[in-house]
């Protein structure tokens, strides 16, 4: 994951250098807000919520390396807690012209951040066996806080188009987060437990407005 | 206007426009929970022979109702057998005997042990100690280190001569980081060298703050070992039973809690607004005078008006 991380950074970097030895340059950037909505069932458990996003995205006025961007954001979940839900995102795209001044975008992201407990969960069960659900938080750092951070990579599409200063967004996301799945259960009076681990796709719908400068 | 000056103004705008949509509108959903109060049918009980006959006449009430199941009482060197005690076992109530720390700073353990375990037959589940580096509610303090020494020679001396015992480990700290933090460090000194199937892992739980800390630690540390919430609670009666709905899912989901012990069902009857008082957190007042006064928290689970 941080070698992924790594690559993303170096290729923005050099991106932003070549970008910066061009005359006439025609990039742009785009400040977006975003409304993402997640929906979906995870372990037996069924979730539903909404966040916010704010990035800034640079557009270059010609692709590089078949890319047509890069993108630094932030994401809030859970709007009313302070404690956990802050993810910091760095990430490419490409624009892709469709016609009728329309675009689509797939992009690619790596998102790392102190994850809300949403997707913690126990589901009790009558013979009083029960299953506790949770995202693996894979990251350390950093390490002096220990607070149980992730880095999880971010795949998404949107079909876009400029209206003057004006960008209006639409489309899907997937977080690709690993899933840890315990089991507990008494059989013949011993307490047994059982432990399994999985990636899942998280999928939201966003919608994004943004402004061009 | 300057292209860069544009670009100053719309950053600014748009960082406004986030601000301002933190609103309710946009807060997450949450599934709500209408099938009724979302109790764990345990409560702490001070044994004290003064509330002797309260508790007879309230604990089968809340039997009746299925909203008592167990209760956790203290075990206090000093005191011999206690009546309390043996008159709640009596009415069918299990019980978890808090060893406290009199018995576990003392040198010859096992023979303490021994002795309690005697007193108490009808007792099968124990913890051993509680926030044992507290000094607001331990005579005699432990540090963690020494603590761990001794819920080893507890732990060893049970396996070896009473195996059907069920121990449960000190109930840590439960407002801030305190007790997550002291829960790790007992699994850096070797808890987990003691089996998951004879040794279950209790924690007091009272703020969101302490939540956080202790799920962390549970999910990477204490896979494996059963959960139990041996406190919370609201010293608000007015907010005691919105605490049980919003908080009790909270334990279970986050923490895997299978059981959660309600603090507590008489703490003495002190005006709650006095500084240090535990009274808020009653069920039940008016013990020393009655007639008894109920908690609205106590009236839903009985089913009763007044």
């Amino acid at each position: 994951m941080r070698r992924l991380f790594c690559a993303l950074a170096v290729l923005i970097l050099g991106c932003a250098d070549v970008s910066a030895q061009e005359s006439n340059d025609n990039s742009f950037y785009t400040i977006n807000g975003s409304f993402y909505h997640s929906e979906g069932v995870l372990e037996g458990e069924s979730y539903s919520f909404n966040h916010l996003g704010l990035d800034l995205e640079k557009n270059w006025d010609r692709n590089k390396f078949g890319l047509s961007g890069w993108s630094l954001g932030y994401r809030k979940e859970e709007l009313n807690k302070k404690h956990f839900g802050h993810f910091v995102n760095l990430g490419v795209f490409r624009r892709i012209g469709v016609g009728a001044g329309f675009y689509v975008k797939p992009g690619i992201k790596i998102e790392w951040g102190l994850p809300s407990d949403r997707f913690d969960h126990t589901v009790f069960h009558e013979d009083g066996s029960y299953t506790y659900v949770y995202l693996l938080r894979n990251s350390n750092l950093p390490s002096e806080i220990n607070r149980g951070f992730f880095f999880w990579p971010v795949l998404d599409v949107k079909v876009g188009k400029t209206v003057s200063i004006f960008v209006f967004e639409a489309g899907l996301r997937g977080g690709y987060p690993e899933v840890v799945v315990e089991k507990y259960y008494i059989s013949e009076d011993e307490f047994l437990f059982e432990i399994d681990k999985d990636r899942v796709l998280i999928p939201s719908a966003v919608v994004t407005v943004g402004l061009k400068f | 206007m300057t292209k860069m000056t544009r670009r100053y103004s719309l950053v600014l705008l748009l960082g406004a426009l986030f601000v301002g949509c933190n609103s309710r509108f946009f807060s997450p959903t949450a599934p709500s929970d209408t099938s009724g109060l979302p109790w764990s049918p345990y409560i702490g009980i001070h044994a004290s022979g003064e509330a002797h006959g309260a508790y007879q006449a309230v604990i089968p009430v809340l039997m009746d109702r299925g909203n008592m199941v167990g209760a956790r009482v203290g075990l206090t060197a000093s005191e011999g057998i206690n009546g309390t005690i043996k008159m709640i076992g009596s009415l069918g109530i299990e019980l978890v005997g808090i060893i406290d720390n009199e018995y576990l700073l003392d040198p010859n353990i096992e023979a303490r042990i021994d002795e309690i375990y005697a007193t108490y037959p009808e007792i099968t589940y124990f913890q051993v100690g509680n926030e044992v580096t507290n000094p607001n509610i331990n005579s005699a303090t432990m540090s963690v280190v020494r603590y761990m020494i001794a819920l080893r020679r507890v732990y060893d001396h049970t396996q070896r001569f009473y195996s059907h015992k069920m121990l449960i480990s000190q109930s840590t700290f439960g407002s801030g980081r305190i007790g997550g933090l002291e829960l790790e460090e007992m699994v850096n000194l070797g808890l987990r060298e003691m089996s998951s199937g004879k040794l279950i892992v209790g924690i007091n739980v009272y703020t969101l703050e302490a939540v956080l800390e202790y799920s962390r630690v549970i999910r990477e540390h204490l896979s494996g070992y059963r959960i139990w919430v041996m406190e919370t609670g609201n010293s608000d009666p007015s907010q005691q039973v919105q605490f049980v709905q919003n908080f009790y899912p909270q334990l279970r989901t986050s923490l895997r809690a299978e059981r959660i012990y309600w603090y507590v069902m008489w703490a003495g009857d002190d005006d709650i607004h006095m500084p240090g008082s535990e009274s808020g957190f009653n069920l039940i007042s008016n013990v020393l005078s009655p007639p008894l006064v109920y908690s609205p928290l106590f009236k839903e689970l009985a089913g009763v008006e007044e």
